[in-house]
């Protein structure tokens, strides 16, 4: 009753009075809120976004080896291993009479030369751009190395590209 | 007398409405994007190559697999959507289950890969072959698997 004769402006037993504003105060909810904005925004982790490398993984159904080798063309095996002389570092080779690569630069650069439409003579263009390639790496060499190894691969415009574990 | 004297002095009041509206979505924002870094992101350092031939991912649903980081190169488990799975057979089985219902759910799902630079190549390779298995169950013809880098220029 007292509240209902405050929202109409009266005063108990004193008849019609003065009007009397009810607020609430915001500044504590404001206080707060800041408080958590700051928290979140000091505690939230801005990372960059990420990179990535598209790989389409086919089904290869039960033969599972024997596909990578039954293609039209013989694929261009390329070895990556742990150096055992430089632990933490990769030797990388290329399967067959191929000449010599050490990294994966080299590699980016062989793959670019002899690649049809690449920076070598036409004469030394052996691979098309969907020339398969495998990398075979070996079950203990660092994934930074396998995916440099690939990166050089796709940095020269090759896009039939597989990984696999040396058994 | 003018009319505004008549009407006596005006009082000046700002607007807090619009501000707090501000601020909480500021709020929930923060909130929301801390919860999506901690549940798809494991901390670790990601391969960096330099030039870089890896490109911004495109738009799209995805799962997140990561390959926690062991000791002397080896893993941990592989973390997807906040659940870990073993790296033992029966975790491998798990993983191709749960991959299996994502991409039921949506078969467009891209995998993408997260994995220390130090880690071995034979702890991630499993990962690609239960993207493989899981697709192949759900029949469809590939998956759709994205390895994922530190962008050149920030490497950790």
């Amino acid at each position: 009753m007292t509240l209902l004769r405050k929202s109409q402006g009266l005063q108990p037993g004193l008849g019609p009075a003065r009007s009397t504003r009810i607020g609430v105060n915001l500044a504590a909810m404001i206080d707060v809120v800041f408080l958590l904005l700051l928290y979140f925004m000091v505690a939230t982790d801005f990372r960059s976004g990420e990179d990535v490398f598209r790989l389409d993984l086919p089904d290869r159904g039960a033969g599972l080896h024997e596909a990578l080798y039954e293609q039209s063309e013989e694929p261009l095996i390329i070895l990556v291993m742990e150096d055992p002389a430089h632990p933490g570092e990769c030797v990388v080779s290329l399967e067959g009479d191929w000449p010599t690569v050490e990294n994966p630069k080299d590699l980016a650069a062989f793959l670019t030369r002899h690649r049809v439409g690449g920076t070598g003579e036409a004469s030394e263009a052996y691979f098309a751009r969907n020339h398969p390639i495998i990398i075979l790496a070996g079950s203990t060499t660092a994934w930074a190395h396998v995916v440099s190894a690939f990166n050089a691969v796709v940095e020269a415009g090759y896009d039939a590209v597989s990984l696999e574990v040396q058994t | 007398m003018s009319t505004i004297h008549r009407r006596g002095p005006v009082q000046a009041q700002a607007s807090l409405t619009p501000m707090i509206d501000v601020v909480f979505l500021l709020v929930v924002f923060f909130v929301a994007v801390s919860q999506l870094v901690d549940r798809d992101r494991v901390d670790m350092d990601l391969p960096a190559p330099s030039p870089s031939a890896a490109h911004q991912p495109e738009e799209g649903m995805r799962a997140v697999v990561n390959v926690l980081p062991g000791p002397g190169g080896s893993s941990l488990g592989y973390q997807v959507d906040g659940l870990i799975f073993a790296v033992d057979k029966n975790g491998q089985a798990d993983l191709i289950a749960h991959l299996r219902r994502r991409l039921e759910q949506a078969p467009d799902l891209f995998v993408n890969v997260r994995a220390d630079q130090r880690t071995g190549w034979g702890w991630v390779a499993p990962v690609l072959g239960a993207a493989r298995h899981a697709a192949s169950a759900t029949g469809l013809p590939m998956a759709r698997v994205r390895l994922t880098v530190e962008p050149e220029g920030m490497e950790p």
